[in-house]
């Protein structure tokens, strides 16, 4: 119980991490393809996984069960996780006594690093479920030699070696421990061929899977690099497996002594099973640099050991003791070793900082009218955007209809994708807003070049399915690697027709692992009169390449038709490495060009609509059209000086004001707005104004800090979010005393060794819910004195509530400087929430900017009905209070509360 | 709101404000620049406005008209913004809850910037407030800082001023000694 219970709390608290999505990337494909692309490495969005299948399978069958929730997909190792405690007190009670195998269970229970890998998507836990099980049913086997229990054994060494590589180790002590007992006669006779049958079954069941093993062996294989397993490195990791307690290790030594003066045969196979997996990476040449979790064993051994040490010193003291009585003893000496790791549990829970997950939840809070997500790479944050946004955003896998997208483009903030200005900060990542206007059919002439650095693939091309470009590699890739993919060109022939002979050039590259076996991947060139009369012109595999690079040059044949369609057919194959178009050239020589795309045909792709002076879109807005010396442009073009148009084809230029700003000003200008509405935001300083929009006249129902935005949506329900920034000072929250900023630092403290403190108030006639603060203190262990960040609550006025809090005293160092969250729920809304930090001193702060953000969550309940049709436009909106600035959202506001960490 | 801390309110604070008579023949209003700029007092970095107000008849009249806001809390009066009188007037009223809803935070903030400004009596009401953690954080170093601001002027009633003498030789009672240092107080 104590078990399940310590894996359980807060298990969603923490995202998932890289290595989580890659267990997660390859458990969502079919059962048959989790087996060849593992065995392979097969292309996937998540790359190397060095892990047989077993868990894969079993997350597989979990994904299709429940969906795809952190807490859902955490359960299977939790499972696991628990599994291993009972699994230990067999084994402990085979080998050296119930009382043993109880103290050992309950110190793995409570083994702060069990805990963690028992809760994390990743096969650990389930190795060390089979590999205790495996240990505890060769021992039964070994005493009792029934078929079952050697079957048994056969079964959980199998399910070990199909969990991780880690088993290898394990089995190999296994076999040689079997061995040794043979050669020195210690094993009954009529046990030699039931063990050599259940590890030759082993071995057996474990074929199918060797050449998947040999593969990824060969991945790793470095022959000038050790692991880099020290004597330093042993030490440091036994105390990480043992919370960094000397005499839970110390318990751990004894317990060898106390082991083989009870069962020598058994704490031989106990030592053997814990040293030769530690002896592996001693032998083994990788590139991989050891790990403590390589050496997981030790976790349940030293858990064993100290068991039986603990069981010796009770038997010791406790002679005259009813048995329940030195059980008890023992147990208090459990809880006395495990005591670093129960006391590092809270703090354990309550590890939290910034993440991916926070940025995309900011992303899809300001994404405004952009309906569509695209990313540098269709890896890492393609895979975190499923993840955590599922049905926020479309995506640009696929062509389809071709209509206008306004897209965010994500990239980490370190890339700056080229030609698309200042990108909008979202913590690490940054976001790009553009529109992707497509213009095909191309017109034929002179040389068109298509590379695959930039967006100008989705503007040109005329179809395509799970390809784009990737702009960090700048090659044509699959949107979806393990799934074929196409792209095609369209051009319209010139008025003399098309030339005999199209002249095409491209580039295309090659990338593969350091194993020998080729990437069977593939690429076609393909041609014809129309997208649906394609052909073959070559096919690009491996065998073309010499270098990494393959220049082509191809003659397409005069085309019948007025139609040239050209393009590329992506085949992924099923072995690690790809094949990727990196440049396209095609040459129309000698001809007079025809214009191609024409407003009619545009206007089937995007709302194009007639621009008129001083009203600005909103809502569900349009795009507009103008001839490139038209009076309209120039005044169009003085409100949106800076804004680059979605299209430039001759005579006609395509703007999306939305672009530019999808906000509104109340009081601004005169705005249309188009369609129904589905929720309005509100930013800026709100003191309960009423903002006018046409007839519609929306209260907002609360004073809110300067940074906050109101989320409205038609039932009334309202969200407020406030995001502080302290970089230009303390600004002005609804009270402050004694506060100062640290230089040159976006964060606050004391202006001197006195106290200080600073309250925001959340002020609404619509009641406040819940309240959530998430925020970053740190504070300096000064000897003697005690320094502290404090967040407390009131929803009177008079008496607070301390919510949270970082204290810091005699550490000498400063501490803290990572997030905390607070997050009440209010049994009775209130109308007044005071949300108060105080500062013990000047070693004492409060963060906040995008490394450390410091953010308001409020859930009010309905108060203002939001109107569904603002029927009366244009209109001009007002607002009676200070400005605030306003969308209209066409859609219904997304609901992205899962993202926020519930501590 | 569950489970929040029962601090128990400072005995006479919210009936001080209305037991405080108004003063007849006001004191001249010596707002606290001596004190601003005593070097052995706590510096005061946050705050926006130490001496904002100065002196005299027009300040008396004002305290006046505070106080008699005070009284007279069910039919608020329109007095000239932003004054400190003005200030703690309208903190009165919502530490006592007349007219407005009762909120110890409000009137918290409007003595602060009142108490800033040189208001004798928002200095004195913020000690009591600092003192007992009543709409602001339980801390005696303010408390003892805000009392002996008030006390330390002329402006405060002498009802007023005997408690708030009483308040502050109490509180130097429970300061430790690194709190006497910063307060710049011998022994």
């Amino acid at each position: 119980m104590a078990a399940a219970i310590i894996r359980l709390l807060w298990l969603e608290s923490i995202p998932l991490w890289w290595d989580e999505f890659v267990t997660l990337g390859r458990a969502k494909f079919a059962l048959p393809d989790i087996w060849s692309s593992l065995s392979f490495q097969g292309p996937s969005d998540v790359a190397l996984d060095s892990s047989p299948p077993l868990l894969h399978m079993i997350l597989h069958m979990v994904l299709a069960a429940g969906g795809a929730s952190e807490t859902w997909v955490k359960l299977p190792s939790v499972v696991f996780g628990v599994l291993t405690v009972p699994a230990l007190y067999a084994l402990g009670s085979r080998l050296y006594g119930g009382r043993s195998g109880f103290f050992a269970s309950a110190l793995l229970a409570f083994s702060l690093y069990h805990v963690h890998y028992s809760r994390e998507v990743r096969p650990y836990s389930l190795y060390l479920l089979f590999g205790v099980s495996s240990l505890w049913l060769l021992s039964r086997a070994l005493g009792v030699n029934r078929t079952r229990d050697w079957v048994l054994f056969a079964l959980a060494a199998t399910a070990a070696l199909y969990s991780s590589y880690l088993a290898g180790g394990s089995l190999i002590a296994q076999g040689l421990f079997l061995a040794g007992l043979a050669a020195s006669r210690n094993m009954p006779r009529g046990r030699i061929l039931p063990a050599a049958l259940s590890l030759s079954g082993v071995l057996l069941a474990y074929l199918p899977w060797l050449p998947g093993h040999i593969f990824q062996m060969k991945l790793i294989y470095a022959p000038s690099s050790g692991m880099g397993l020290t004597g330093e490195f042993l030490w440091r990791a036994l105390g990480e497996f043992t919370a960094g307690s000397t005499l839970f290790l110390a318990c751990a030594g004894l317990g060898v002594l106390t082991g083989f003066r009870r069962n020598a045969t058994g704490t031989v196979l106990m030592v053997c099973w814990l040293l030769l997996p530690a002896a592996m990476p001693l032998a083994l040449h990788t590139a991989i640099a050891v790990n403590p979790r390589y050496l997981i064993n030790f976790v349940p051994g030293l858990a064993l050991l100290a068991g039986v040490c603990l069981d010796g010193l009770v038997e010791i003291l406790s002679v005259k003791l009813p048995s329940r009585a030195a059980a008890f003893l023992g147990l208090v000496a459990v809880m006395g070793l495990s005591w670093p790791s129960l006391a590092s549990l809270p703090d354990y829970y309550r590890r939290d900082r910034h993440s991916v997950r926070d940025d995309l939840l900011d992303i899809a809070r300001d994404a405004a009218n952009a309906d569509t997500v695209a990313f540098f790479r269709n890896r890492h944050l393609k895979v975190f955007t499923r993840w955590y946004l599922p049905g926020v955003f479309k995506d640009l896998s696929r062509s389809g209809d071709l209509r206008y997208r306004r897209v965010l483009l994500l990239c980490n903030a370190d890339f700056v994708p080229p030609g698309l200005g200042q990108p909008e900060r979202h913590g690490d990542l940054a976001a790009y807003r553009l529109g992707l206007l497509n213009v095909s059919p191309l017109t034929a002439s002179g040389t068109y070049r298509a590379d695959f650095s930039t967006m100008s693939f989705y503007r040109e091309a005329a179809f395509w399915d799970n390809a784009g470009p990737d702009l960090f590699q700048k090659s044509l890739s699959l949107y979806d690697p393990e799934r074929p993919g196409r792209a095609v060109w369209r051009f319209v022939a010139p008025k003399e027709g098309f030339p005999d002979i199209v002249r095409l050039h491209c580039r295309l590259r090659l990338s593969h692992g350091p194993v020998s076996t080729p990437p069977d991947a593939k690429v076609s060139i393909v041609a014809g009169g129309s997208k649906e009369s394609l052909s073959v012109l070559r096919t690009v595999t491996q065998a073309d390449f010499t270098g990494d690079d393959l220049v082509m040059d191809l003659d397409i044949p005069r085309p019948g038709g007025t139609e040239l369609a050209v393009g590329f057919f992506l085949d992924p194959g099923t072995i690690y490495g790809a094949i990727e178009p990196v440049s396209l050239a095609l040459e129309f020589p000698g001809v007079s060009p025809v214009p191609a795309v024409t407003p009619e045909k545009l206007q089937q792709r995007v709302d194009l609509r007639t621009w008129v002076p001083g009203r600005t879109p909103a809502g569900h807005t349009p795009c507009y059209a103008f001839e490139p010396f038209a009076p309209a442009l120039a005044d169009f073009r003085s409100r949106y000086p800076k804004l680059a148009p979605v299209a430039e084809l001759p005579g006609l230029l395509v703007f999306d004001p939305a672009l530019a700003d999808p906000w509104f000003d109340a009081p601004g200008g005169e705005l249309a707005v188009s369609g129904k509405v589905g929720g309005l935001l509100v930013k800026g300083p709100m003191a309960g104004q009423i903002v006018t929009l046409g007839e519609a006249a929306v209260p907002l129902p609360l004073d809110a800090p300067p940074g906050s935005t109101l989320a409205l949506s038609p039932g009334g329900q309202a969200r407020l979010w406030t995001t502080l920034d302290y970089s230009g000072g303390p600004g002005t929250p609804f009270a402050q005393f004694n506060i100062s900023q640290v230089p040159g630092q976006p964060c606050l403290t004391c202006a001197n060794e006195d106290s200080c403190f600073m309250t925001y108030a959340l002020i609404s006639q619509a009641p406040v819910r819940a309240v959530r603060v998430s925020f970053t203190p740190e504070a300096y262990g000064e000897p003697g004195h005690e320094k502290f960040v404090r967040l407390s609550i009131s929803t009177d006025g008079a008496h607070y509530r301390i919510l949270e809090s970082l204290t810091a005293k005699d550490s000498e160092l400063w501490e803290g400087r990572h997030r905390h969250i607070a997050w009440i729920r209010l049994e009775r809304p209130s109308e007044r929430v005071y949300l108060r930090f105080e500062l013990s001193d000047q070693r004492a702060r409060l963060w906040s900017g995008p490394e450390y953000p410091l953010r308001i969550d409020a859930w009010l309940d309905p108060a203002v009905r939001m109107p569904l049709d603002l029927a009366a436009q244009p209109f001009t909106p007002r607002s009676d209070g200070k400005p605030v600035r306003g969308y209209l959202s066409p859609a219904p506001l997304p609901e992205l509360d899962h993202l926020l960490a519930p501590h | 709101m569950d489970n929040i801390h029962d601090t128990t309110p400072a005995s006479g604070v919210l009936s001080q404000v209305s037991r405080e008579p108004a003063r007849s023949g006001g004191p001249g209003w010596s707002c606290f620049p001596a004190a601003c700029e005593d070097p052995k007092r706590p510096s005061h970095a946050g705050f926006s406005h130490p001496c904002a107000f100065s002196a005299g008849l027009a300040g008396s009249v004002l305290l006046a008209v505070a106080l008699l806001a005070c009284l007279s809390a069910a039919r608020p009066t329109v007095l000239l913004a932003a004054t400190p009188a003005d200030l703690f007037a309208k903190g009165c009223r919502y530490l006592t809850g007349q007219g407005v809803p009762h909120d110890a935070t409000q009137a918290s903030r409007l003595f602060l910037e009142a108490a800033q400004a040189g208001e004798p009596q928002a200095q004195y009401q913020l000690g009591v407030m600092f003192s007992v953690g009543l709409g602001l954080p339980k801390d005696n170093l303010w408390g003892y800082f805000w009392l002996d601001r008030a006390c330390s002027g002329s402006g405060l009633p002498e009802d007023a001023l005997r408690l708030a003498r009483a308040r502050k030789d109490a509180l130097l009672r429970e300061l430790t000694p690194d709190q006497k240092r910063r307060l710049g107080i011998r022994e």
